[in-house]
């Protein structure tokens, strides 16, 4: 197999506009002939639905939750970029294009990029048109703010809820398409399998998670729009639904996954607090532009109330090994340094697990500079999360923070039109691995997730269904229906017949500790080898102990978890079979043996300069590796440093 | 359906007749309250109000018909609502707090009830002379009709003073309530004048009761008598 | 410590409900209101029992997924918090928890604590959009908006749909819930074209649904997670009146 990314030929700049000509329309007359099923209804989904439907398409829509409204781009906190250049600070596409790819580390695909940076623009216009409540000037105007270390201001926010506004404009929009009919709204319904029949995406499977009904829904195109996959590793600031599955099983049926391995870790979680943690909650990681992190300088301390340790007892580690940049240095490399001082056993806070894994970050001397009131206003509201979840006070003692996964790189591999190698299947927002490399920079993942459902995919979309036809006789009926439907009730039978002993998630926590160790924030070629030994283990004890309680009727939430407990069992060894592959540090990905004199990340483009693609061949086979070379031309390769 | 009936079909339309119909009510118990402390002037000025009033059929007869109208208007309303509100939470909580909500808020149907128990009595009272026909044959020495006498006898009596006492009681809760309840009901709210608006309701509703119980304490304790 | 909980257990939307008691030990103050359910849900599942149905999802306060009473106050004890973040270091060893699902006409029970709040997405499906195209946006700083106006969108816009306001209110009113939408929308220039006939077939729709009345008791905004405020009822009602008076239908 080749992989062709069909990226168009000729001057960048123009790329986009010229292959959205040179694609095929399909006649507004016979849209309503032609169904499309959406899976997934965050930004990515929602966008593209109701695109879709205005267009005059006949969409299927579907998401896990009971409302559209709640897809997991609600909890985006910080903002979206835009190169609009309002603040006049010398932005520009080219500029957005530019740090885009620099900050994936060179492993994404120029054009799709560019095309990104170029969108990002009507990204913003469409959403302020919607009624989004951007934060404002007083002379009524958008206001911004610069994020994640970025030197221009380009970040459009709505206080701290920038996911939750954007996404309630898209299902606003998506809600606009279900009065007109144009689409249908499937809400507490879970896709469980992808059909393809003649090698074209013609369907999925679904349960109805209030009944328990298994679906098949027949389509011209699918498109997922599931969202990141980083709950396989239990803890992340992930939402507890969020799954591989339909991403999984389109994979099973042949699409590839690409770079599976990247993940991203963000520095300023609020730590575990105990072996019943559920998830973890990021705070912000403005917070470093004031407060300073360190731990005590002697493992003896980690217990010592902070506020006695003197100041020659504490290591500012970060302001001690990089100097020019100190705590504001890059989300990878504050989250590998917390990890490295912890392993030291210099952490603070809860031991569990038998280790302490949190960090100070101190706001004493910000508070001595400016006084409290200005850091109330500042971080007031994050300091009252602070204080609701931990129930203590950071005006008083130093907050305790640890990285935490919170975004996922990887993921169904697609060309420019973003159509994985499965022809009609479409994947967007989170759940593809397009735009972001090996790194993703902050407030870009809400622009791609929306470039992507409003602007990218209807197009390309149309142009598949006008090169297609409509009019197929498929129906239920269907060999590749009844077989997947089949498959789909017999997995859910087993999973109800084990009736072992342990419940779902002891499985879950015990996969997310492995990945969490051997596949984080940093990975060797033995850790890793360990994992690929380990999950198998796991997973052979899941579907012998595993306890399920209940029966297929009606709500049933152990079952629920189990089937996506089930693919991440699954899924967790292609992560690190991909990471193992992968043999140099890039992006947020720290692999010990591939590091510079003084314990830097150290890339290798010679030999990884490639996108990694995964062929399904079995569950107990290895899958095939595919590479797609990555050419820049445009943006010159360097390695990242911030001594 | 006709807007004004499609208005009346939404519970944000019927809050609207029940805020108006509550204001004309209130309008009318205020100009009745300021006629009834007449009374500490004596039998003349009293009878002479009394008199004035019975001599202007117009205005007389206008607020008569206007409060036939509003009230069982307003009572209508208020009980349709509250069917609605029962079939809204059919099942009710094995345990319920209130956050927020007043013992006058949550109240407002049962003294409204009472009030509707307390208008008829009221009527049949004094205005239709049907609990005491005597009332109807009382004149004063100009030939007037003697209300003034009328109202002192009425509330020599314990047991009546009783029942428009605690009427005034439910009025000031139905009321402490309702008049900036009224406000907000209409869309009358700007986040400047609404703690001026709750305290102006809970000072009327004062007034009120204070005034409308003036009469029959001094009636009773001998301040006001023939 | 040790929590006594009473749990509202029902096997399906059509099957009675009762409450069931389950001694909870070994309870940390750090775990969340949530993690401590997860706890008694594994204890349950290891033992082949069905665990307790709760929606979920964020768990991080602003999906909206969660929420049910905790001793007769929707989302607990705590102000502007919902189940989701309130942390067991709100209550005291030995304290004993009633949890009972939201109840409403609107929102029939499915199972245990988690009900179905479609009526809210019908509600905002009857108008709580801007119409406009992708595509057809103008340029988003042509349209300067009065800050003012901008912040209270944003305070309105803030609703996380979890129907605590309806749960809490003595009618069932779903009044704050849809005076947010509408307040939000009928701020912004963008939302006035539209904001009369928005309210009027919003408000209809919320009627159609079973919703009670409002009766200004401010339980809802007492007990939302997001300090909702009953102005934006109040906005809401001056709306729907003014687009009766002044609309053509
Ligand atoms: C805490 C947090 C903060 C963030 N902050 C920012 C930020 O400030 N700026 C930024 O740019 N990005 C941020 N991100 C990243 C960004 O929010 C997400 O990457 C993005 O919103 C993902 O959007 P999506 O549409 O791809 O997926 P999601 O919003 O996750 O939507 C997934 C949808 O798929 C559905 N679904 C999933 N699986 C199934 C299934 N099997 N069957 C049926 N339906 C299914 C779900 O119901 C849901 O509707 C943040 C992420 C997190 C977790
Ligand atoms: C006929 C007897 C009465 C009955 C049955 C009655 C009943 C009610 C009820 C049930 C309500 C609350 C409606 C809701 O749930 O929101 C109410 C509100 C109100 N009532 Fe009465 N009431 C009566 C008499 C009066 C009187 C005598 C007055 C004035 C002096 C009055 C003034 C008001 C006002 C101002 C409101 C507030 C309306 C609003 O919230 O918008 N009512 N009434
Ligand atoms: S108004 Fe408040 S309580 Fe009601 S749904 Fe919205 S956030 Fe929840
Ligand atoms: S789970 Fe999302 S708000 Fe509580």
């Amino acid at each position: 197999m080749t992989l062709d990314g069909k990226c168009p030929s000729g001057p960048i700049e123009t790329a986009w506009d010229t292959h959205r000509f040179n694609m095929k329309l399909v006649n507004p007359a016979n849209r309503r002939k032609y169904n499309v099923l959406v899976v997934g209804t965050g930004l990515a989904g929602a966008a593209c639905a109701a695109t879709l439907g205005e267009l005059g398409f006949n969409v299927q829509a579907f998401c896990y939750q009971d409302s559209a409204r709640r897809a997991h781009s609600i909890a985006a906190q910080g903002g979206i970029n835009a190169a609009k250049n309002y603040q006049n600070d010398g932005d520009s596409v080219h500029r957005l294009f530019y740090d885009t790819v620099k900050g994936g580390d060179y492993r994404s695909r120029e054009a799709n990029v560019h095309r990104l940076a170029q969108i990002s623009v009507n990204i913003i216009d469409q959403a302020v048109a919607q009624g989004v409540p951007f934060a404002r000037e007083y002379g009524g105007l958008l206001d911004n703010r610069s994020f994640g270390g970025a030197q221009v201001a380009r970040t459009f926010y709505a206080r701290g809820q920038t996911g939750q506004q954007l996404l309630l404009g898209a299902y606003s929009a998506l809600s606009r398409q279900v009065h007109a009919g144009t689409v249908k709204l499937h809400t507490r319904t879970e896709m469980l399998d992808l059909v393809v029949i003649d090698g074209r995406a013609r369907g999925i499977i679904t349960r109805n998670l209030a009944t328990g009904a298994l679906e098949s829904w027949i389509g011209d195109a699918v498109v997922l729009a599931t969202g990141g996959y980083g709950n396989v590793f239990f803890l992340s600031t992930n939402a507890m639904g969020c799954n591989v599955t339909a991403t999984y099983k389109a994979y099973k049926k042949g699409a590839l996954f690409a770079n599976p391995c990247y993940t991203q870790i963000h520095p300023t979680c609020i730590p575990v607090s105990g072996g019943y943690q559920s998830k973890l909650t990021l705070m912000s990681e403005s917070l470093r532009n004031d407060g300073r992190v360190w731990v005590p300088k002697s493992a003896a301390d980690a217990t010592k109330d902070p506020s006695t340790l003197p100041e020659d007892q504490r290591d500012y580690y970060l302001e001690r090994r990089y100097p020019s940049f100190g705590n504001l240095v890059p989300r990878d490399v504050a989250s590998r340094n917390a990890k490295t001082v912890c392993d030291e056993g210099r952490g603070v806070g809860h031991e569990v697990d038998g280790q302490r894994r949190a960090v100070y970050l101190d706001f004493r001397d910000a508070i001595q500079r400016v006084g409290k009131s200005t850091i109330e206003a500042r971080y007031g509201n994050l300091f009252h999360m602070y204080t609701k979840i931990t129930g203590e006070n950071p005006y008083e003692s130093p907050m305790r923070i640890y990285p935490a996964i919170h975004y996922t790189m990887g993921g169904l591999w697609v060309d420019y039109n973003l159509m994985s190698n499965i022809e009609g299947l479409f994947v967007l927002g989170e759940a593809n691995f397009s735009d972001h490399g090996a790194n993703r920079l902050g407030a870009s993942a809400l622009m791609q997730g929306l470039a992507d459902g409003y602007f990218v995919a209807p197009p390309t979309i149309s142009d598949y269904l006008a090169r297609v036809g409509w009019g197929s006789k498929i129906t239920a009926e269907h060999e590749g229906f009844k077989a997947a439907l089949g498959e789909t009730n017999d997995r859910i039978q087993k999973l109800l017949n084990i009736k072992g002993k342990r419940p779902v998630d002891s499985f879950h926590r015990e996969l997310g500790n492995v990945m969490w160790d051997k596949c984080g924030m940093s990975r060797t070629k033995e850790g890793l080898e360990e994992a690929l030994k380990r999950i198998p283990e796991i997973r052979a004890e899941f579907w012998e102990n595993v306890n399920v309680p209940g029966e297929n009727k009606g709500v049933n939430q152990s079952l629920e978890r189990a089937g996506r407990v089930a693919d991440f069992l699954e899924f967790g060894e292609l992560m690190c079979l991909d990471a193992l592959e992968r043999a140099e540090s890039c992006g947020g990905h720290f692999r010990e043996e591939s590091q510079t004199e003084d314990g830097e990340a150290l890339r290798d483009d010679v030999n990884f300069c490639h996108t990694a693609a995964w062929e399904f061949k079995g569950v107990e086979t290895a899958p095939t590796l595919h590479k797609e070379a990555l050419t820049f031309e445009h943006v010159k390769l360097t390695q990242r440093s911030y001594k | 359906m006709s807007w004004l009936q499609s208005l009346y079909a939404s519970t944000i339309g019927k809050k609207a007749v029940m805020a108006i119909t509550g204001l004309i009510i209130f309008g009318f118990t205020l100009g009745h309250m300021a006629g009834n402390l007449l009374a500490f002037f004596g039998e003349d000025t009293f009878n002479n109000y009394a008199a004035t009033l019975k001599g202007n059929p117009p205005l007389l007869w206008g607020t008569r018909l206007l409060l036939l109208t509003v009230i069982p208007l307003h009572f209508l309303t208020a009980f349709q609502l509250i069917k609605r509100s029962n079939d809204a939470r059919p099942a009710t909580y094995s345990k319920w707090q209130p956050q927020r909500s007043t013992y006058a808020s949550r109240t407002i149907r049962f003294g409204g009830i009472y009030l509707l128990g307390f208008i008829l009595y009221h009527l049949a009272h004094y205005t239709l002379f049907l609990t005491n026909p005597e009332f109807g044959g009382y004149h004063d020495a100009q030939g007037r009709h003697d209300a003034f006498r009328m109202v002192v006898e009425g509330f020599s009596n314990p047991v009546n003073v009783a029942v428009y006492l605690v009427a005034m009681l439910s009025l000031v809760f139905h009321l402490s309530h309702g008049a900036w309840s009224m406000f907000q009901s209409m869309g009358l709210n700007h986040p400047k004048y609404n703690q001026l608006r709750e305290r102006a309701a809970w000072t009327l509703a004062i007034v009120l009761t204070v005034g409308f119980s003036s009469v029959p304490i001094a009636v009773l304790t001998g301040v006001v008598h023939r | 410590m040790k929590i006594t909980l009473n749990v509202w257990r029902q096997s399906s939307p059509q099957a009675a409900g009762a409450f069931v008691k389950y001694d909870v030990d070994g309870v940390s103050a750090d775990m969340s209101m949530l993690e401590m359910l997860d706890v008694l849900n594994d204890r349950l599942e290891s033992k082949g029992e069905a665990p307790i149905a709760f929606d979920h999802d964020c768990r991080e306060g602003i999906c909206g997924s969660c929420g049910f009473m905790i001793n007769g106050v929707a989302h607990g004890p705590e102000k502007e918090i919902t189940v989701c973040q309130t942390h067991m270091r709100s209550f005291k060893d030995g304290d004993e928890l009633t949890l009972e699902p939201w109840r409403a006409m609107a929102f029939p029970v499915m199972r245990d604590l988690m009900v179905d709040r479609s009526a809210f997405d019908r509600i905002i499906q009857a108008g709580g959009y801007v119409s406009v195209r992708t595509g057809s946006a103008p340029e988003a700083n042509a349209t300067p908006v009065m800050k003012e106006h901008a912040d209270m969108a944003f305070e309105a816009a803030a609703c996380i749909g979890c129907g605590a306001c309806v749960a809490a209110c003595p009618n069932a009113a779903a009044m704050l819930f849809t005076s947010a939408k509408v307040s939000h929308l009928g701020l912004l220039p963008q939302g006035a074209p539209e904001r009369d006939k928005r309210a009027l077939d919003m408000v209809a729709q919320m009627d159609k649904e079973g919703f009670g009345h409002c009766t200004n008791h401010g339980e809802c905004e007492a007990v939302c997670p997001k300090g909702i405020s009953v102005n934006f009822i109040a906005r809401m009602n001056r709306d729907l009146l003014k687009a009766t008076l002044r609309s053509t239908r």
